[in-house]
Order: C-alpha cells, then structure tokens, then sequence
C-alpha cells in the first residue's frame, strides 16, 4: 500500500506541481529599443513635445526607461529643421514654430550611441471641430464623441483626453500653519478644494472609410466605472482631436490590443507593432513609435456628482475626529507647536483653544492633485 | 461430398438423445442438426439431398433410430462406421470398413458446395482451427460450368476463428497472379479469377496466415476463418502483412494493429491509440499532452478522425493525456497521409480511421485491466443466435477518488476525472444483409488548477448497413449524429463566477457503393452530406451573486454535400492508376445575421456597413469545387516499388485556437460569406523496399504541399466570445514540404520500427486588404513546424509469455511567440512580442520501457490475464506541455506547465475471459 501510495504520490505531484518559471535568454535580454511618442504641431507658435524612452526587460520594475541627452529635431522636407531641447528626462520640446500643412515633416533623433533615427515624412493634418463631447450612464459612465467633416477628407480619427476631478477634503478649514504659525487661508491658500489631472493610458481611434459621410457619433472613447471617486465632487475631461493617416490608424489600433494583460484564456493574441520610424544605420533594428504631424481640435465638458444617479461618494479614508488643545502661547495665540504633528487647527473654539484635525482629515492635496484651481474651471 | 460438421467421437451415436420436433426442415439443415447433437460427423452429397426435406416427430431416438426414420425414409441410404462417422448415400449403403484415409482421399476431389463451405474440425485441436483444411479442397459454384474459362467472381467473408468477427483489412491473394484484395471494413472481399484451380492465401495482422486450395466452377462464395497467431499475442505487429507495403496501390497509408498499440508503452500503462499514431512518420504532436496531431505540416484541425465513420471532434481524455479510443474495442486504426480516398473528403491533411470490433459472434465473452488510476471493462457475445452480436465496453478513472483520500487540501480542490464508452452491434440479417450500429460516449471533467474547470465530452451514435447486390457490387448506407462540447466554467471570485460553453453537432448521412466489374477495376462511388449546427459561445454568470452578463454568439449551421467516383485500375502486374475525383458543396446556412464589410477595407467593426438577416434554412452563401485524388504504384523488381501521389481537397470547418494560455482553448467556426473554405494540394512521392526475405522493411517518402486560405490571427486578436471573429482572421497561404523515413523490422525476436521525419510548414500572409503585415509580409513557421522528428519503437521478446519494449521519442521545439520586452505608451505600459513564431519552446525527448508479463497460453483456462509494468519518462524529463506568460505584481513573468515532469512508473493488471 505504501508503494501504492508513493506512486500516486508522484502522479499527483507531476500532475500539479509541474509548473516552473520559463525563463529563456530571449526574455531576459535587454534589447532596449527606442520608443518615441509624441506629435508634430501644425499652426501658429506651436509647440511640439516628443518622449523619448527604451523599452525594457519584463522583469524591469521601473515604469520607463527615459532616453536622455539625444538630439531630436524637426524636418522639413524643404531641408529646414528645427532642434528640440530636453525640457526634462526624456522630454523634448521645440520652441513654437510656425508649422503648416503643406510640406512634410519628420523627426530626427540621434541618440548618444550615435545611432540615427528617422521616422517617416508625413503631411500635416488639420483635424476638424469635435461637435461635442457627451456622456451616458447605464451604470458606468460613458462618454462619447461626436464630429464630422463636411470635406469627408479626414476619415481617421485619434483622441486622447484629460481627466480633472475635484476632490474635497472631509473637513474645511480656514487656518493654515506657516513656520509655527497660524494664519487664515484665502483663495490662493486653500487646501479644501483639490484637483487631480491625469492624462488617458487608452488609445482611442475610428475611421468612417465604411461610412458615405465623414461623421462620428457616438463613438465611445472612455469609461468610468460605477462609484469612481473622480466624480465625487465635480468632474471634467477635456478631449483633444486628431486627424490621423490610414498607416497611424493602423498602428494605434494594434496596440490598443497590447496591453499588459495575459494569462487567461480570454487574452488577445501576441501583437506586432511597428510604426514609421527605422535605425538608419541599424535599419534591421526594430523601433517603436509612430509620428504623425497636425493639428487637434479640443473640446471640455463638466460633470456634478449630483448630475449621476447612484453614485455613492466614497467615505475619507480615516476617521475624523475633533480634538482640542489649549491655547499654548498666551502672548501669541496664534504660536501653533502641538506635540503631534499630524494634527492642524481647524477653529478657535470661543474662550480659548484651537479645534484640530489631522491633517489628512483637513488638507486635500495630501490625497493628490494641487489645490490651486485649474483655469479653465467653471 | 461435404463433411457436415464434426465435433468428437462416436461416444453419443448409439446414446439415446431427446430431440424436439422437425417439421419439413432441409435435408441439409437437418443433417447438420443431427450432427450436432450427437456430435458425429455426416458425409453426404449435397446434390442428393438439396431438394428434400424432412420431418421427424418430437421423442427420444438414438441415432440410427433417427436415420432410419428420416434418411431412409426419403430413400437414401445410410452407413455408420465405429467412429462416429455416418455415411449418406443414394444409391447404395457405403461399407463402412474402409480406411479412412482412403476416404478422405475420395472426399479431396468432391468436397463441395454451392454458397458455403464449412471447416472441418476435430476434437484433438481443441478449438482450433484443423490446419488440414488448408490441404481440403474446395469446390466453388456449380461443376456444369466446368468447362467456362472465363473469368468469374468469387466473394466471402473472412472472420476469426474464435469468435466470428470480422477481420478488416486481410490481404487475399492468388497465387500465380497477381490479383490481390484488402478486406473491407466488414471483412467482406470480392475477387475476379479466372475458373479453375488456385490457392488462395489469406493474411492478416497478428492471424495466422491461412490458405484454401480451391477450384472454381463458376461465382460462389467462399468465407474464410482465420486463427489468432498466439505465438505473436501482443508482440510481433506486422508480419504478416509483410508484402503489402510493396503490392499496395496506396501510399502513404500507415496500419497499426491493436497489438502493436499495446506493446507500445503506455502512460499508466493504458494502450493509447493516438500515441502510438504519434510515432509514425509525418506525424507529429505540437505538445505532450496536445488534444491534436499534425500530419505533414498539416494543421491539428485538418485531420478527420473517424471512429467507424463517426467523427470525433476531441479525440482525447484528460487534454491529451489519455486518447479517447479504448484499445480494448479498437481492430485498427489506419492513418492515409497522402493518397486520400475519394470516399474521405472535408479536411485537408489526414484521415485517421479507427475500427472497432465487432462482438464475439460465437460466446460470451470479455475483457478488462485494472491500473493505478483507471479501470476498463468489456464484455462481449451473440446475443440470442449468432447472427446478432454486441461488445460493449467502459473505461473510467477513480482519480478523483484518490484525490480526496491524500490528506493535503489543495489536491481535495482538484479533479480529473474521465469516462467512455462503446458500444458496437452487428446484426447479419442474411448473407446479403448486415446491419451494424456503434454508440459512443466520452465525458471529461478536469480541473487544472485551482478554479478552473474544464468539462467536454463527445457523443456519437451510427447506423450502417451493408448490402450485397452481388458478388461484384455492394453498397454500405450510414447515418448517424455526431456531437461534441465543451464547457469551462470558475467559481472561486463569486463575484466572477462563469461558465463558457462550446458546442458542435452534426448529422450525415452516406451511401458508399463498390462495383468490381473486372479485376482490372475497383469501382468506388457515392455521395454523402454532413449537416453541421453550431453554438458558437456561452458566457454566463455561473453564482447567485455574479456580476458576469449573460452573453451569446449566435449560432450557424451549414450542410456540406458531396459526391464522388474513384476507379482503381490495374493497368498491367507492374502499373496500377487510382483516379478519384469529389466534388463538394457547402451551403452556410441562416438563420444568421451577418455582417457585411465594406469592400476593400480591411475587415473591422468600424467597417461594418450593413448586416443582414437571413431567415432559418435559407442559403447565405455556397462555396463548391472539385478535388482530385490520383497515385499510382510502379513495382521495379520483386522486392520495390514507386509510388506517387497527387491530391486536391478541401475544408470547410476550421479551428481556432489560443494556444497562449495555461490551456488551449479551440473553437470552430464554419466557412462563411467572410472566410473562404481552406483548400490543399500534395504531391508526394515513395520509394518502398524490402530486404532479408521481407524481413526489413524500408520505405522513403517525400512530399511538397501548398495550403490556400489557412487562417491565423490578427495582432491583438480575441477569439473567445468574438461575435465578428472575421475581423480578427487573416488569410494566409501556407506551404509545407518534408521527407519521411522509416525502417521496419516485422519478424523475428526483435522487431520494432525507427522513422525519421523531417518537415516542415510556412504560412505567409496573402490578405491585401487586412493592412498589417504579419513578420513583415515574409514567411514565417506555422506553430506547428517541428522540423526534426525521430521515433523508435522496439520490442524484444525473451519467450512466448516475456517481452520488453522501448519507446523513444525525440522532436524539435514548437515555435513560439515570446514577449520580449515591455515599453510605455500612450499613458500605460505594454509588451512587445517578437515576430510570430521566431521561437521555439525547447526540445521534447522522452523514453518509456515496459515489460509485458502474459500468463501461460492454456486454450482451457477460465481467465487468461497479462501484467504490463514499466516506466514512462525515464529520464524524467520536463518536457513543456505548455508556455504562458502572466502578469504577476506588474511584472509579465513566464512559465512551463509539463504534464509529465518526472518518471513515472505504472502497472496494469489486464485480463482476458
């Protein structure tokens, strides 16, 4: 029986506990290709911003690996070019430039190991006017874009977005610390109010080619699942368009399909993507990226949390409670050097003393975001 | 003269027996009775008493009390001598003092009979056939003919002695000519002979070669009983078929006999069929435990698997690791990798045809093995005459069993369970007349890891009848419905409980006709339609609190039709042609609503410009086109032969797969207005010779293939609950070459086989308006390319009762595509995989012994059992079932699933009663 039991024994072990890491040297090579990102501005003093990364081994836990001290410059293929200038690590910014939609452009980046890079000429693009930027909620929220080209010349469309929400903190309070000392908050000073400001991680795309008419309805480009903190308070997204090329429309496409995710059963197939860009020296070498040149169109619209139905906000992420301490400093009430430092003055209670929060409890900005109001908030 | 049966001495004739009543019975019938029951033997003439019958009143007689009252009754006389031999005559009563010798040379020369002949049989050989009746013999038709010397046909059956089934397959040849037949699936053979005298050898897998000296009058009958070669149970393979690879018009067609699949060793010592297949040359696995094969660079989806012409759609337990034919039931399995019958249409790479065996006809009988973690059982027998009879059989694990007596709680989460059952009926109306229905049913419930289960199973039931018109033509009418599905379904985040099925059913119907109007031709014709019903997809929330919405892919159906006619033509002794054409017919059938796309786009949601509903039944789309089968064989001496092949088809039924995950998940999905059916075309090329006496067997084959239409999948496609799957598909072409070798050594103490394979299979994309090219519009290898194939299969036998087998398997990695890194863009990160298939997953290599134990070949014992024992994987390789990749903590990190990591060792205890 024993024997028995040591043969099932290694069945059952070969039968479950056969999985072990798949590590090839193909995995674990640093290939480190270039990855650019970024647009050919077409207009009046505009500035173009392109990043510059490398792509990294799958075991790399760092976000992105930036491509520093590379020079980068605009082509025209009238011979004129314009160089960027490392605004910070990996980021290179023109200055503005005068642009237009009659020659092509490309992009020139030399990297510091002198490889040459070159992405294709291509011709500006005007997008047209988005119509409007609207929203629907089943249970999540959608939001749709709507536009259309009388020239039915742009077919192929990209957007991209930002995302502002305002959060509150649970409790407001008037008084501020500065160097030890209290002083009452104003506009420019408050911490109640917040705002957070991501940039979209999706690619959205479409191409009316099918369509007679050059018009986009209902064409959905982001979601925000049910009860999404970001729309606690109030909520805006600001929606840039661009009209792109039939081979950028292409590319976006394929790697809106790569995503990071893998492993079950219901996972995209391995994707290609290329793009525009060759090793001109290395023309085996392969490149990431697609620059398109053009011009976007933007369009901004708010939502109110109480505009949602269903929608519960979200309870501040510790308690809060109310604690007091008396006035320390007689001859300065407004000298503030409570032992914990994680505490801050809400109030002067009457007759002396000051009401405190933590300052998680009081100040915004320590959840994210600034506190300083965006412009273009209504 | 015929000997009338037999069966021991003399010691009932002067018994007094009880015999029931007789009431005008044939004289013949009669007689035959009698002898039974008194167990004598009667010598008559059969034209003397044809045309009488004969009555007898129920009570109690002895023998010559019987004889007097019937026999002399009708005016014949009657002798019997003292060994239990009764002599029937006409004119006068024979003396019975005679020699026997000397009469049995007097019966040499008029042993005959119009439509059947019966074997002599003697108690001393003990249930064995008597070796003399190949030294009888026999005459055939009717002697006025006599002196006719055209040609005439003669037809029969050929059966195991034992136990009256079928033999398919047997070789029946002629001497001093060259006429030679395969049986067929029945065992029925129709051969046309010029009259006179021949000897006609019969030859049969793991039987006893057998011969019956004939002369021929005029178109009979002769059936033929075959005895199992004990000597060779379970060891030699293909001895007996020694000169078939050489006389065979056929090429590229590989026969496995039952035997030779269980000597191979086994996973847990269960006999696999589809394992065994995987050792042939041009066959070979994309994994250990794969659901599929891939013959000549031929896709997994591009094999028909018929199970008595029943198609099994996943012809595998347990994701591969057991194939779902139970060895016990299986005759043979015949693969044709090239020169495919016309009759066989609707794949494009193989047909794999595996019988099974009919029931013994003549006793109760069965057979079973009891191993580690499954068990089978079957049991077989006439039912109440022997004209009917059945053999079913079933086949289980107790895994799960096991599983929740080891105290560790995560091996109580998991499952493995599987069954499968057979059934087979044959039914012989009249000699004309057979009727055969086969069942079958597979059920497999596994969980891999932890949350996941997986449940699929087929289901099939087949009704065939053959029916003899004559000697030269016969027709064999099928129909029957095949179903098979799959479920996979989770519950452990309630929340994201689903359950996802599959299903495909299908209904077809067949009318097969074969016609021999001379030797020189082999007439096949017929037509056949396939009704196929998909249900595409099933996703549903699968607990109370689920949040999965319930979803659906709406169903298809389609009918494909075809007809055919194949001629094979003996051109002279050295040439033989087969020419075959089909023509098929699909129709895709609605209701449906189907997209349209805007022409020259590329084929995509956005692209969508209209969508039509077609109403139930009604013709959406018809694809149609010939196929072309033609080979031909050219013996150059005694001992070699050429052959060459050339073959069209086409496929109107493929898979898709995502093979990225833990465990693949396949869907088929019919042609459609969207996808084009898959066409193909080979060409291939043989060179077959024997050496030693036919003792070494070598052949060499070549082939270069083209594929139109293959599909594989975009960048990024999702194939699981895909309602436009069309626009995740490319077109590609794919083209696929290799040579094949293999040396075979069928007789003696060692014997056994070695193949190498090399092949290979490119697909290059051919789809200009899908806009991405995939490697860059080059050619790249298929997921299936494994260029290098070597398989070595040898069994030693020590004595009658003691062999040892090895198995060894080598084969290069399957190609992969490997994420290679990851890059962030467009606000997330990504990962960047190589070009498709630029990869390979590493080397697969494995060998297995066993030792086959068979216990002593008494005739008379109750139960005859066997032990196999051995070890599989001994060098306990880790060989990869699959590769995937997940993503872990933000990190994408690989793995290897191997099924087999270790050795395993395993025993069996089969018997036999």
């Amino acid at each position: 029986m024993k024997l028995v039991r040591n043969i099932l024994f290694i069945f059952l072990i070969t039968q479950f506990a056969c999985k072990k890491p798949y590590d090839v040297p193909a995995i674990n090579i640093n290939y480190s290709y270039l990855v650019l990102e970024g647009n050919i501005e077409i207009g009046i003093n505009k500035v173009s911003i392109i990043h510059l990364s490398r792509t990294q081994t799958l075991k790399d836990t760092a976000i992105s690996t930036p491509e520093t001290q590379a020079t980068v410059m605009i082509e025209s293929n009238n011979g004129a070019s314009y160089l960027l200038n490392e605004t910070s690590d990996g980021e290179y910014t023109s200055s503005p430039l005068q642009l237009n939609n009659v020659q092509e452009y490309r992009l020139k980046v030399i990297t510091t190991n002198a490889d040459q890079y070159v992405s294709a000429f291509v011709k500006g693009k005007i997008a047209p006017e988005i119509d409007s930027v609207t929203w629907k909620q089943d249970i999540d929220l959608k939001f749709f874009v709507h536009t259309h080209d009388p020239n039915n010349n742009t077919r192929f469309y990209k957007w991209e977005f930002d995302e502002t929400a305002q959060h509150d903190a649970p409790i407001e309070s008037r008084l501020g610390v500065k160097d030890g000392l209290i002083f009452y908050r104003d506009s420019s000073t408050q911490v109640y109010h917040c705002w957070a400001t991501t940039r979209s991680n999706t690619i959205a795309v479409a191409s009316t080619k099918a369509l007679s008419a050059d018009v986009v309805s209902y064409q959905q480009i982001h979601k925000v699942f049910q009860n999404d903190p970001r729309l606690d308070v109030r909520y805006s997204i600001n929606v840039r368009q661009y009209a792109i090329s039939d081979e950028a429309y292409q590319y976006w496409q394929i790697l809106q399909k790569s995503t990071q995710q893998t492993g079950s059963i219901f996972d995209p197939q391995p994707s290609q993507v290329s793009g525009n860009v060759t090793c001109v020296n290395h023309p085996e070498k392969i490149v990431i990226g697609f620059i398109s040149a053009g011009s976007y169109t933007e369009k901004r619209i708010f939502i109110n949390n109480s505009e949602l139905t269903n929608w519960v906000v979200s309870p501040p992420g510790e308690e809060c409670t109310v604690r007091f301490t008396s006035s320390q400093n007689p001859n300065n009430y407004l000298i503030f050097n409570y032992e914990d430092t994680s505490y801050a003055p809400q109030y002067f209670v009457t007759g002396g003393g000051i009401a405190m929060y933590k300052i998680s409890c009081l100040d915004c900005t320590r959840a994210g975001g600034t506190s300083s109001k965006p412009d273009f908030w209504k | 003269m015929v000997v009338l049966l037999s069966l021991n001495s003399y010691a009932q004739t002067k018994e007094k027996l009880t015999l029931k009543g007789y009431h005008e019975v044939s004289a013949k019938q009669f007689i035959d009775d009698i002898a039974l029951k008194f167990e004598c033997k009667i010598y008559f003439e059969i034209k003397e008493i044809d045309s009488l019958n004969i009555s007898l009143k129920e009570g109690t007689y002895s023998l010559s009390e019987v004889l007097q009252m019937t026999i002399k009754a009708i005016g014949l006389q009657f002798a019997m001598d003292g060994f239990g031999n009764v002599f029937i005559s006409k004119k006068f009563q024979l003396q019975t003092e005679l020699a026997a010798h000397y009469f049995d040379k007097q019966m040499d020369s008029s042993y005959a009979d119009r439509n059947i002949s019966l074997p002599v049989l003697s108690k001393s050989e003990k249930g064995q056939l008597n070796v003399s009746i190949e030294q009888k013999l026999f005459e055939v038709g009717n002697k006025a003919s006599m002196n006719d010397k055209s040609e005439t046909v003669l037809a029969g059956y050929v059966r195991d002695y034992k136990n009256g089934e079928a033999i398919s397959g047997a070789t029946v040849y002629v001497d001093n000519s060259n006429v030679k037949i395969i049986t067929d699936q029945f065992g029925y053979y129709t051969l046309r002979l010029p009259r006179g005298r021949h000897t006609l050898h019969v030859s049969s897998m793991g039987m006893k070669d057998t011969k019956r000296e004939l002369q021929l009058y005029s178109e009979g009958k002769l059936s033929i009983e075959m005895n199992e070669y004990i000597a060779s149970l379970k060891a030699v393979t293909v001895s007996t078929e020694r000169k078939s690879n050489l006389r065979g018009t056929q090429m590229g067609l590989d026969k496995v006999s039952i035997k030779s699949i269980k000597q191979v060793p086994s996973v847990l010592g269960e006999s696999d069929v589809l394992r065994v297949v995987l050792t042939l040359p041009g066959v070979t696995s994309v994994g250990e435990a794969s659901t599929g094969f891939n013959v000549r660079g031929g896709a997994a989806d591009q094999n028909l698997i018929l199970l008595n012409d029943a198609t099994i759609y996943n012809p595998s337990h347990l994701f591969g690791f057991f194939s779902a034919f139970n060895a016990d039931v299986v005759k043979s399995v015949e693969l044709y990798k090239s020169a495919i019958p016309e009759k066989y249409g609707g794949r494009l790479s193989s047909v794999l045809e595996v019988s099974t065996r009919d029931g013994n006809s003549k006793k109760l009988s069965g057979s079973g093995g009891i191993g580690l973690l499954t068990s089978r059982l079957t049991l077989e027998g006439p039912i109440n005459n022997d004209k009917t009879s059945f053999i079913v059989s079933g086949r289980t694990t107790y895994s799960n069993w096991i599983l929740n007596q080891i105290p560790d709680e995560s091996y109580k989460n998991s499952k493995a369970s599987f069954y499968d059952m057979n059934l087979q009926i044959t039914h012989q109306f009249n000699a004309k007349n057979s009727l055969y229905v086969t069942g079958y049913l597979s059920h497999d419930d596994f969980r891999l890891n932890k949350d996941t289960t997986f449940q699929y199973g087929n289901k099939n039931l087949i009704i065939k009848w053959k029916h003899i018109v004559n000697n030269r033509f016969f027709s064999v009418l099928s129909a029957g419905t095949d179903n098979y599905g799959y479920n996979i379904s989770s519950t452990q985040v309630p929340l994201n409980a689903f359950k996802l099925s599959f299903n495909i059913s299908q209904s077809h119907f067949k009318y097969d006709f074969n016609y021999n109007p001379s030797n020189k031709h082999s007439i096949n014709f017929g037509l056949n339609a396939v009704h196929y019903k998909l249900d595409p997809g099933t996703f549903e929330p699968n607990s109370q609190v689920s949040l999965v919405k319930y979803d659906k892919v709406q169903k298809e159906q389609a009918l494909e039709s075809a007809f055919y006619f194949g001629d094979n033509i003996k051109v002279n002794n050295d040439l033989t042609l087969s020419l075959g054409l089909r023509y098929s017919v699909f129709n895709y059938l609605g209701a449906h609503l189907q997209y349209q796309y805007a022409p020259g786009l590329p084929k995509q949601e956005n692209t969508i410009i209209d969508s039509v509903h077609y109403g139930a039944g009604k013709n959406i789309k018809t694809y149609h086109g010939p196929e072309f089968r033609f080979s031909m064989r050219y013996s150059l001496k005694e001992d070699a032969s050429l052959k060459f092949s050339f073959n069209s088809l086409r496929q109107y039924i493929h898979t898709l797969s995502n093979t990225t995950a833990i465990s693949p998940t396949d869907i088929w999905k019919l042609s459609d207005p969207n996808i084009a059916p898959q066409q193909g075309y080979q060409a291939s090329m043989g060179y077959y010779k024997n050496l030693m006496g036919n003792k070494i067997e070598l052949s060499f084959e070549v082939y270069y293939k083209w594929m139109q239409h293959y599909l594989d999948y975009k960048s990024g496609a999702t194939l699981i609950m895909n309602k436009h799957i069309e626009t995740e598909l490319i077109n590609t072409n794919g083209e696929a070459y290799g040579a094949e070798f293999m040396i075979k050594k069928t007789v003696g103490n060692l014997n056994g086989w070695l193949s190498y394979t090399y092949s290979r299979t490119f697909l290059k994309m051919n789809d200009p308006i899908a806009q991405e090219s995939i490697n860059h519009g080059e050619k790249y290898p298929a997921s299936y390319d494994k260029p290098h194939n070597i398989n070595l299969i040898g069994n030693y036998q020590f004595s009658h009762r003691l062999s040892l087998s090895l198995n060894g398997v080598y084969s290069t990695g399957r190609p992969i595509t490997l994420p290679i890194a990851v890059f962030y863009q467009a606000g997330a990160q990504r990962v960047l995989y190589s070009d498709r298939n630029q990869f390979r997953i590493p080397d697969y290599i494995r060998a297995d012994v066993s030792v086959n134990l068979e216990g002593n070949h008494k005739i008379k014992k109750l139960a005859h059992s066997s032990w196999s024992m051995g070890i599989y994987n001994v060098f306990a390789r880790q060989n990869p079932y699959s590769v995937y990749f997940i993503q872990e903590n933000g990190l994408v990190k690989g793995y290897q699933l191997s099924i087999f990591a270790t050795a395993i060792p395993f025993i069996t205890y089969n018997f036999k009663f």
